[in-house]
Formats: structure tokens, C-alpha cells, sequence
């Protein structure tokens, strides 16, 4: 009964009810949406970073390679036994493994004919650049980092195995305009040049096929995607500079590329495995999630803030119209922190019953905006992104439990001091 | 008879500002089983102090107030609460009913307190004190629904269920009519009698204290009579 009855109180001065609800809603509101849109980022930067930077989940480099690689690329590089050796080792996580793949970073200089220009170029196994430009987390996530012919490039690479994708950018440098598809033959036809990993120079043919974009305003200029033959061949060599391991459910990465750290260490192999989201790996990730995070723990600090004050305004007016009720109750034989149980489930009904209303706000909130498609360039990030807030039912959920353990405790405390008066003094009050 | 009250020099000063103001200046009084009593006075002659105290709601400045053989002075919150629950029912001049409730809810609440009583146990006293009060056709209503003597007789059900010892009224019938201050008092006066239920109420209505058994009087803070 004692539930029923705090849900009856909510009736009692709906005025109240409704202002308080309404503060609750738009709390609820503000981080589910806060929510949604941090969780369609971290998504989209995610599947940006594993597949299309072609990091994978795991990037495994020889042991202190990821520093030194660029200063003694032969030394450094994971040779093609060696590459047997990792992929003997990585049988036993092979349940969860998706795919593996190789590849080969450098930089150089690429030229028209006329025009010579810096690039830096990632060259990855067709395998790799097939399952990543297609894989559902990219398509599902990160389209907007995809170019309109992205996709295209592994159908340019099985028909001329020279093909390089570059960015609009690096194509208007060396006065090339997207789509390269189109230009004539001379005009896709360039030439890279390059130091290769023993310090001599070297250069190689190759066709202009589709565009891509690195994602990040940085790299723009100088973005080039090729086959990692291509490369290998500009860098004379048949090794790779680190090798990918793509996770079937990427849940227990930490737990894995430890693992895998410690049979390297145990069979004394000279390689290092780093998960995804280390710095080292993909700073732009690190840097973009952890500007969200600090940003959301502001605003959630000041959600969180709001919403309990409202609470706290809402009881103590609610314990002063009530004090000489409260007398009763406690004339009858209620005990204090039972009174302050029965003040704190009101709360709770008016936050559960404001959570379900702030849930179809914020799912139709949603449903508008992303029809309205906003696009704007986050700091950093060289793309256009259409600005998207996603309902995620796990999110509502806990978020529902925050404000529930919030509202509850805030209403315990606040009801538990208001409690302290005498009966006597309660029952005597006349009442606000 | 059984001892239920028992009150030994008991003083009460209240603080008002700087000022001490004695309600209360060392009151003995003993209250039996059974009894039917009354405690008149003028307005601010300390008859509503003394129930608070004899209902264990307030402490006394000095002395010792014994209920149902426990002395109430070295009893904690919880003590007193309890003790409130299992030996005492309170009748309010204001009837105190919880608005949102209706009349068997209202009724129900104190046993509610405990969880030891089964739900049917719980619903056959409800019953019971409803029918005692003759409120069996409004046990639906809400408080809002009912006239001030209906309010009055659920507020005497809600002290009733918990079958207590003593049953506490402070000005019971002066929000009522006098018609309906009769009717509750006739009302008190019955369960008194085939229930024995032990009744200490206090009044200033001089027209009332016919009908009681035991008068205490009360002035400036001391029993005069």
C-alpha cells in the first residue's frame, strides 16, 4: 500500500508534480540524447578507425617497431616467416578472429609528370581493403567517412593491380580532380617515389583509381590507400610494417592483446600487440572520445545537479504542506526512515513515470533531427558529418537507473533531515 | 484494575525565545484499564501537554512517565515509536486523516507498520473496528467524501485496530457539530463500555464531562481536582 499511496501523492498538487516532472524529463532527456550522440560517435570514429584506417582491433608490431620503424625500416619490419609465426600464435584466438591482414606505411612523393607532391601511404592486403570497406560496422556506422566511390577501389585493384586511392585533396595538388575513374588515361597515370626501407631510392608506376579520405584534417593532403604489393614493391622489401587482427566481438580486447603480449613474451618472440584505442594507435580516436567524455561529464555534473535540486525543491515543500501528516504517521508508529522510504518511493514514481515520457521525447527528438540532416565538420575531422542522435535502449536504461539511484538518494537524504523535528512539533504545525 | 499510565512529578517548560514557559509544574496522575476519562481545562492550562506526554509524543523536562510498565524517559525514537504502534491509539481533533487514502486504507495504516500480521489477519481487524464505527457502506470514500462526524469515526477505527491499551483524544468533538460531538462521544463512551477500551481524552467543552467516568482537572500546569 505504502507505494500506492506515494503514487497517489503525486495527485495531490499536480502543479508541483507536473514542474518537477518536467525538470526530470528534460534531464532525462538532455543525457539520453548526450548519450545517444557520444554512443554514435564512439561507433562511427570506432569503425573508422579499426576498418578504414585499417588498424584493426589488434595491430601487432616487432617489439618497440611502432617508435622506431620510420628510423630503421628494415630492422623493424615483420618479415614473412615471422608474419607464420604471429599467425601460428594467433590460432588459439581464432574463434574470435574474423580476419587477419598485413600492412606497410611510408611516404614519398608523388607526381603527374609535372608536379611532384608529399604523400603517406598506407598499403594494405586486397582481403583487408574488401572486408572493411564493406563490413556492416562501417556501413552501419561510418558511411559518412566513406567517399562516393570508396568502395569501388578493390574492384579497381583486381582489374589493374597499380591502382591508388588518394584523397580529393592530394588529387587537386597535383591537379587531378575527383572522380579519377573519369580522367583520361594519361591523366590517372602517376608516378611514387620513394626511400625504400634499405635508404636507396626507388619509384613505381601507378593509376589514380578512386578517392578516399583519411578522416582526419591532418592527413588530408597527403592521404594515399594502396595494394600492399604496390607498396612493398616502392619499398623493395616483402615484409609488413605491422600486421591487423580484426575481433569477431571486440568485447574482451584488453583482456586479449594482453594475452597475446604475454605469449609473445613467453615464447621470447620479439613483437607487440596493441589494441585499437591506445593512443599510439589512433590519436584521433583517443583525443576525440576523450574531448567527448570530459564534455559529457560536465553537462551530465550539471544535469544530475538540476535534477536533484528540482527533487530537493519538490520534497522539502511537499514535507512542509505535510508536516502534520508526517505527525501522524509518526503518531501511528511509523518509524523515521520508514516515513522518509514512503517520501522517497513519490520521488521515485515521479522519476520512473518521467523517464518513460523523457524516452519517447527523446526517440521523437531523435526521429527529427536525423531527418532533418544537420551536417557539420567536428574540430579535427576532415569530412562533413551529419549531426545524429540515436535512442539506444541500453543507454535509457541505465540512464533510467542513474536518475532513479540519484532521485532515491537525493529524496533519503533530504526526507531523513526533514524528519528530525519531534511528533509533537510535527503535529502541531498548521501547515505551509 | 491494571496500571497504564502513570505519571510521577512530571514538569514541562518550553522555550520561547529566552523565556522558560512552565506548561507543565509536576503533574501525578494514574490512568487504569478500562477507565473513561477525561481531562478538562482552560486553553493553555498544559491538558493537550500532558496527553502529549501521556502518549509518549514529547518528554517531560523532569520526571517519569511509566506506559503499560515502561518507563518512557530512557526509551529511544525507535522505543517510543514502537511502543506508540502497539499501546496507543490517537484520535486528533483535526480527525489527521491521509487524504489520498480512503477509509479502509486509513484504517489499515497502523497495521501496516509491522510486517507481522497476515494480510487476512489485517483484513478481518479492518473489518471489525469499520463495523465498530458503523462505516461499513463508506469504506471506499476518500476523507474529502465524508461529513466531520464520519472523519472523526474512522480516525476512532484508525486508533482502534491495533488493539491498543490506551486510547488518546485530544479534542475530539471540537471540530464537530454539537449534534455529532454527541454521537462520537456516545460512540467513545459505547466501546468503553463492551469493549473496555480505555479512553483518556481531553476537552474544554464542560457540556461533555457529564458523560465521562473520571474527571481530571487541570490549571496553570497543575491537577486541581
Amino acid at each position: 500500500m505504502m507505494w500506492r499511496m506515494a503514487f497517489r501523492n503525486l495527485f495531490r498538487n499536480k502543479r508541483r508534480t507536473m514542474a518537477t516532472g518536467a525538470a526530470v524529463i528534460a534531464g532525462f532527456v538532455g543525457l539520453i540524447l548526450l548519450g545517444g550522440y557520444i554512443f554514435y560517435v564512439e561507433k562511427g570514429l570506432r569503425a573508422n578507425a579499426v576498418y578504414l584506417l585499417n588498424k584493426g582491433h589488434i595491430s601487432i608490431f616487432k617489439k618497440e617497431g611502432l617508435q622506431k620503424y620510420a628510423t630503421k625500416r628494415s630492422f623493424y619490419e615483420i618479415k614473412p616467416e615471422e608474419q607464420k609465426v604471429i599467425l601460428e600464435h594467433l590460432k588459439k584466438y581464432e574463434n574470435n578472429i574474423e580476419w587477419t591482414g598485413h600492412a606497410i606505411t611510408g611516404s614519398g612523393l608523388i607526381s603527374n609528370g609535372e608536379k611532384s607532391v608529399p604523400f603517406m601511404a598506407t598499403g594494405v592486403d586486397l582481403l583487408t581493403l574488401e572486408k572493411s570497406l564493406n563490413h556492416p560496422q562501417v556501413k552501419k556506422w561510418a558511411h559518412d567517412f566513406l567517399t562516393k566511390d570508396a568502395a569501388d577501389f578493390v574492384q579497381a585493384i583486381k582489374s589493374d593491380p597499380l591502382s591508388i586511392s588518394i584523397t580529393a585533396r592530394l588529387g587537386e595538388l597535383i591537379d587531378r580532380k575527383t572522380p579519377f575513374s573519369q580522367l583520361p588515361e594519361e591523366k590517372r597515370n602517376v608516378q611514387l617515389a620513394g626511400m625504400d626501407v634499405y635508404g636507396d631510392l626507388n619509384a613505381v608506376d601507378a593509376d589514380l583509381s578512386t578517392s578516399y579520405s583519411t578522416g582526419s584534417e591532418l592527413l588530408e593532403d597527403a592521404g594515399m590507400l594502396a595494394p600492399y604489393e604496390l607498396l612493398q614493391k616502392l619499398y623493395n622489401t616483402d615484409g609488413a610494417y605491422y600486421m591487423m587482427v580484426y575481433l569477431k566481438d571486440d568485447g574482451h580486447l584488453s583482456r586479449t592483446v594482453a594475452n597475446l603480449n604475454h605469449d609473445f613474451e613467453k615464447d621470447n618472440l620479439p613483437f607487440q600487440a596493441y589494441p585499437f584505442n591506445d593512443p599510439a594507435i589512433s590519436p584521433n580516436y583517443v583525443g576525440s572520445m576523450g574531448f567527448l567524455y570530459a564534455m559529457a561529464g560536465f553537462f551530465v555534473f550539471l544535469i544530475c545537479g538540476a535534477v536533484a535540486l528540482s527533487i530537493v525543491n519538490s520534497l522539502t515543500m511537499g514535507i512542509l504542506e505535510r508536516t502534520r501528516e508526517i505527525g501522524t504517521l509518526r503518531a501511528i508508529g511509523f518509524q523515521p526512515q520508514q516515513i522518509s522510504w514512503m517520501m522517497t518511493q513519490e520521488s521515485l514514481w515521479l522519476c520512473f513515470l518521467s523517464s518513460l515520457f523523457g524516452i519517447v521525447l527523446a526517440w521523437m527528438i531523435s526521429v527529427v533531427v536525423n531527418l532533418a540532416h544537420f551536417t557539420f565538420s567536428p574540430p579535427g575531422v576532415a569530412v562533413a558529418v551529419q549531426f545524429r542522435l540515436s535512442v539506444n535502449p541500453t543507454l535509457a536504461v541505465m540512464i533510467t537507473a542513474l536518475l532513479l539511484a540519484l532521485v532515491g538518494t537525493t529524496s533519503f537524504i533530504v526526507t531523513r533531515f526533514k524528519m528530525k523535528m519531534k511528533v509533537v512539533e510535527l503535529l502541531s504545525d498548521s501547515g505551509a | 484494575m491494571e496500571q497504564l499510565v502513570k505519571l510521577t512529578g512530571v514538569k514541562k517548560s518550553y522555550k520561547l525565545g529566552q523565556t522558560l514557559v512552565p506548561a507543565l509544574r509536576g503533574i501525578n496522575l494514574e490512568i487504569h484499564a478500562g477507565e473513561f476519562t477525561s481531562v478538562i481545562g482552560a486553553s493553555g492550562s498544559g491538558k493537550s501537554t500532558l496527553l502529549n506526554l501521556a502518549g509518549c509524543l514529547d518528554l517531560p523536562t523532569e520526571g517519569s512517565i511509566q506506559i503499560a510498565g515502561q518507563e518512557v524517559t530512557r526509551m529511544n525514537e525507535s522505543q517510543q515509536s514502537d511502543l506508540r504502534n502497539e499501546k496507543i491509539g490517537f484520535i486528533f481533533q483535526s480527525f489527521n486523516l491521509i487524504p489520498v487514502l480512503n477509509v479502509w486504507e486509513n484504517v489499515e495504516l497502523p497495521l501496516l507498520v509491522k510486517a507481522k500480521l497476515s494480510p487476512d489477519e489485517r483484513k478481518s481487524r479492518v473489518e471489525s473496528v469499520i463495523k465498530a464505527v458503523g462505516l461499513e457502506s463508506f469504506q471506499h470514500h476518500k476523507p474529502d467524501q465524508l461529513s466531520g462526524g464520519q472523519r472523526q469515526r474512522v480516525a476512532i477505527a484508525r486508533a482502534l485496530v491495533t488493539n491498543p491499551s490506551l486510547v488518546l483524544a485530544d479534542e475530539p468533538t471540537a471540530n464537530l457539530d454539537s449534534k455529532t460531538a454527541h454521537m462520537i462521544l456516545d460512540l467513545m463512551a459505547d466501546l468503553n463500555k463492551k469493549q473496555n477500551v480505555t479512553f483518556l481524552f481531553c476537552s474544554h467543552d464542560e457540556k461533555l464531562i457529564g458523560r465521562v467516568g473520571r474527571i481530571v482537572r487541570i490549571q496553570d500546569g497543575v491537577i486541581v481536582e
